[in-house]
């Protein structure tokens, strides 16, 4: 006995002080980091999210293949701490030991040995799962690579240690009169009368040996997660404790003004998510970037900047080196679409997407960047749009109506249409900002624009990491927005619509902002629209900025339904969409086009269901689509066509309308975002 | 030796994004409803002088005359690393069109006051396509001069410079200091201004202004008259078959003697 008590406490000890060690230099580089202002507001949402996303496994459970396994794993760790309890029980206190009011009842001995069960099963899946999509034959395609393979390897071993040694243990226990639970606990049982035979002395023996291996198993599984990516077992309640609320993903942060050009830039946050990360690849897999051959995988920069992190001796030792180019190449953090899919993903709610930006404002800091950025960021600062024209020609799509729109700064109008670069300057979706006018004006709608006082939203300007850029065209917009005189604004432009829903009520704008799609739907709800059934077989790409950003997936289906469209769903649709490749200012940087770009491996996804309409409802795709249905050979048979565009067919179906004044009140209320 | 200081002369010209139109009186462009920008060849000048203050540690100060929008363009370069700016001002500095002999003019009364070792500034200009102001400036101050140049370094009281001329041949050549120099081409391209730090630059003011007296005007000419180009080329369209089309541009070309047979 005294001999398992020396054992056992030596075991625990050495572990504890490794561990203890390791997690006390972790919460100094942690806590070294910069404020992170707001993150401990709103105790209520972060203890739900607690109880969805630690407790639930929510965001595990998206992928279903490696989610049930894991919350399997999970669930099963939470029923084996009354294990530990009991193991150390049978070491220090008692052999026969047994928890207190529930440790002899039929239930608890049976969860234990059905979880014991069922993480070893867990450990075989996940195995097969590594096997299957092992990095060394599938390379890049592989969610693992890059990860610690062998560190992983060991986990799954050491888990299974666990496990095995667990029911090792109990199992003799049956056979030495020490066990104390009945029939129930099934294995127990079933493996001890296999071991029946060896007879009580050597049971017992392997009693003490196998309940020593467990603990050293324990512990040393304890002491191997703070020094590895499974850190995650204590840091993932935390990050996601500590993460944005109600998603990961939303209006971006500024932490240091200048960007973060070195480690001491980072918030606290973000090195927590640093060292959060289970190298599980699950962004890897989801990113555009990654999966058109881009040098950019948002796994790998945050491991990337994790081991920058952790070699910092103490605090911001190391902090000298640039995070760029020293730690992180600029090609990376350029890469980088700001899509989301990354944060979406990710299920201990990492948001890289901050990370990457304030890498971004530290190069934008510094003048170093695409010569493309630059020329696009040069032509907003100077003349409010990216195209690089005067100013004075915003409006000028609206020469071919024939009608005038209303210039809201002037009179009064319900909805103030924020039209954005593309729809105004570009020809190709020009055509489409008339063609919603049109529809606009003949079924009554009340709406007018700011002309030549709107410029750029600055949503990619931002995101492109030019914040003092960003500010003075938010400044300057809503100076204009509150010169002019309307209910809600709505655009045509999602990162437009982004910027003015999430980023502008910093600087005082708050009024309701809604996207176009939102306005069709509740027209063609109404009746104000008068449509036939197109009958066309359409599938329909979720923009990043509506669906993923900014949870907006139902008006643009609800529209496709009024129109009788049979809409089939890209397997990568709704929040999970699949970006174009045009987010964050990624539209003006030159392409080093080698592998698939996003927007084709897109059209093939759509053509490959058979559709002949891919419908976009965002300017940008428009011209990423029509382009990449090109590049791929698809354009014979897959029409790329703004939704607006739809709407307008089905509408020349149907007999000419009548303006009709008022007709929009009754259909403008519902579908608001 | 002590640090070099530069001179560069930066001069706004009227942003061609916009379409420009002759005033009433017709002989300026008008002024009133366009944007002025810098000149493009003094945006590659400014870039120069500042990779020579970044190898040599040289001072950079850039000096403008009272033009329209020039705040934005002195704190634009400095907020790209130019140490000080400096607005000339005064009768003749401002209001309405200079010809390049008045502004040579102008920036050598300055200069004549200055301690400098270089003066950079753009070869040419929409209204300078000759590329005089560089040239008049030096024989005003009576300073040696070189232009076309694509790129300067600085060492031991000299200027090291590279003129480039057609047919991708080039010079170098080296010019005792103080000199003129106008500058064609920077080593790299213009680097980005954040807007940031424009605006932290314009928070903390520092323009410099500096009244010059307008010298007697030099330039000797006067404009009479400002107007678009008038159109004395006519087009001719050809209509018919692909056939008939082709055998015409065939006829055309024969008859310029542009093919034979
Ligand atoms: S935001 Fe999109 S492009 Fe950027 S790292 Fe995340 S998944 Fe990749
Ligand atoms: S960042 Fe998140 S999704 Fe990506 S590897 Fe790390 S834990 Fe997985």
């Amino acid at each position: 006995m005294t001999a398992r008590i020396v054992a056992g406490a030596a075991i625990t000890a050495v572990a504890f002080v490794l561990a203890g060690a390791r997690l006390a230099r972790l919460g100094v580089l942690i806590g070294a980091g910069a404020p992170a202002p707001g993150r401990m507001r709103g105790g209520g949402r972060r203890l739900g999210a607690q109880i969805v996303e630690v407790i639930g496994q929510r965001k595990i459970l998206k992928r279903r293949q490696s989610g049930i396994p894991h919350a399997l794993i999970f669930w099963g760790f939470l029923v084996l701490l009354f294990t530990i309890v009991e193991a150390y029980g049978d070491v220090f206190w008692d052999k026969r030991f047994a928890i207190p009011g529930i440790g002899t009842s039929a239930a608890l001995g049976f969860l234990e040995d059905l979880f014991t069960v069922i993480v070893l099963a867990a450990v075989i899946v996940f195995s097969a799962i590594r096997l299957v999509d092992s990095p060394s034959r599938r390379e890049r395609r592989s969610r693992f690579y890059g990860s610690h393979t062998r560190a992983a390897w060991f986990v799954l071993a050491m888990i299974a240690a666990v496990m095995v040694t667990l029911l090792g243990y109990r199992a003799a226990q049956t056979n030495t009169g020490d066990f104390p639970y009945g029939s129930w606990a099934f294995a127990s049982h079933g493996i001890g009368h296999l071991l029946q035979p060896l007879g009580r002395g050597t049971n017992a023996a392997l009693e003490t040996t196998l309940l020593l291996c467990n603990i050293a198993a324990i512990m040393g599984f304890l002491v191997f997660v703070t020094y590895s990516k499974h850190l995650h077992i204590f840091l993932a309640p935390l990050n996601i404790a500590f993460s944005r609320r109600p998603r990961a993903l939303g209006p971006l942060e500024v932490h240091a003004p200048a960007g973060a050009t070195r480690l001491e830039h980072l918030s606290w946050k973000q090195r927590l998510d640093l060292a959060t990360c289970t190298e599980c690849g699950r962004c890897q897999a989801a990113c555009p970037a990654w999966n058109s051959s881009k040098p950019l995988s948002p796994k790998l920069l945050v491991m990337g900047l994790r081991d920058h992190m952790f070699a910092s001796a103490g605090g911001n030792g190391a902090g000298a080196a640039a995070l760029v180019p020293d730690v992180i190449r600029p090609e990376v953090v350029w890469s980088c679409t700001t899509c989301g899919a990354c944060v979406e993903q990710c299920p201990v709610d990492i948001e890289h997407v901050d990370t990457i930006v304030d890498l971004r404002r530290g190069l934008v800091n510094e003048g170093s960047m695409d010569s493309g950025l630059q020329d696009a960021l040069q032509n907003v600062a100077q003349q409010g749009n990216s195209f690089g024209k005067s100013q004075r020609m915003r409006a000028r799509w609206t020469r071919g109506l024939d009608f005038e729109i209303k210039d809201a700064r002037r009179e009064a109008v319900r909805y103030l249409w924020f039209v954005g670069d593309f729809a105004s300057f570009d020809d190709r979706v020009a055509e489409s900002s008339r063609t919603l006018a049109r529809l606009l004006h003949r079924s009554g709608v009340d709406f007018g624009l700011l002309y030549d006082g709107e410029r750029n939203a600055g949503n990619d300007v931002r995101r492109a990491g030019e914040e003092g850029l960003f500010e003075m065209l938010a400044e300057h917009n809503v100076e204009v927005l509150r010169s002019a005189t309307f209910d809600e604004i709505f655009t045509t432009d999602p990162h437009s619509f982004n910027a003015l829903r999430n980023d502008y009520p910093r600087y005082g704008l708050s009024k309701t902002v809604r996207h176009y799609t939102q306005l069709l739907a509740d027209l063609l709800a109404s009746g104000s629209i008068p449509v036939r059934p197109l009958g066309a077989r359409v599938t329909y790409h979720d923009p990043c900025y509506l669906a993923r950003h900014n949870r907006l997936t139902d008006a643009p289906r609800r529209v496709l339904a009024s129109l009788g469209c049979d809409l089939v769903e890209m397997p990568r649709h709704g929040t999970n969409t699949f970006c174009c490749g045009a987010g964050g200012g990624r539209i003006w940087m030159a392409d080093s086009a080698q592998g698939e770009r996003p927007s084709e491996s897109r059209i093939r996804e759509a053509a490959a269901l058979g559709v002949d309409l891919f419908v976009v409802a965002c300017p940008k795709d428009f011209v990423m689509y029509s382009d990449a249905a090109k590049t791929t050979g698809h354009d014979d048979h897959l029409r790329v066509v703004d939704v607006v565009e739809l709407v307008a067919e089905a509408a020349r179906v149907a007999a000419p309308v009548a303006p009709a004044g008022d007709m929009v009140a009754a259909g403008d209320e519902g579908g608001r975002p | 030796m002590t640090a070099v200081r530069i001179v560069v002369a930066l001069k706004q010209v009227p942003d061609l994004v916009e379409e420009l139109e002759p005033s009433p009186e017709g002989t300026d462009v008008d002024r009133e409803y366009i944007t002025f920008v810098l000149n493009e060849f003094d945006d590659q000048a400014l870039e120069e002088a500042l990779l020579v203050k970044e190898a040599t540690g040289a001072e950079v100060v850039v000096v403008a005359l009272e033009d329209s929008d020039v705040d934005q363009t002195l704190y634009t370069a400095l907020a790209k690393g130019a140490d000080r700016a400096v607005k000339v001002t005064g009768a003749g500095a401002s209001g309405g069109w200079l010809d390049t002999h008045s502004r040579a003019a102008l920036l050598a009364a300055w200069l004549e006051g200055q301690d400098f070792d270089l003066l950079i500034t753009g070869v040419q200009a929409p209204d300078d396509l000759d590329g005089q102001l560089p040239a008049i400036v030096a024989g005003r101050l009576g300073l040696p001069h070189a232009s076309v140049v694509v790129s300067v370094e600085v060492k031991d009281g000299a200027a090291r410079i590279r003129q480039e001329f057609s047919a991708g041949r080039s010079a170098v050549l080296e010019v005792p200091l103080p000199a003129v120099v106008g500058v064609q081409a920077a080593r790299q391209a213009p680097r980005y201004a954040p807007i940031s730090r424009i605006r932290q630059t314009m928070q903390a003011g520092g323009i410099e202004e500096v009244a010059v007296e307008a010298p007697p005007p030099a330039s000797g000419f006067t404009i009479r008259r400002l107007y678009p180009p008038e159109k004395t080329s006519h087009a001719e369209m050809l209509t018919g078959s692909a056939g008939d089309v082709a055998a015409r541009i065939v006829e055309l070309l024969r008859a310029k003697g542009l093919v034979r047979a």
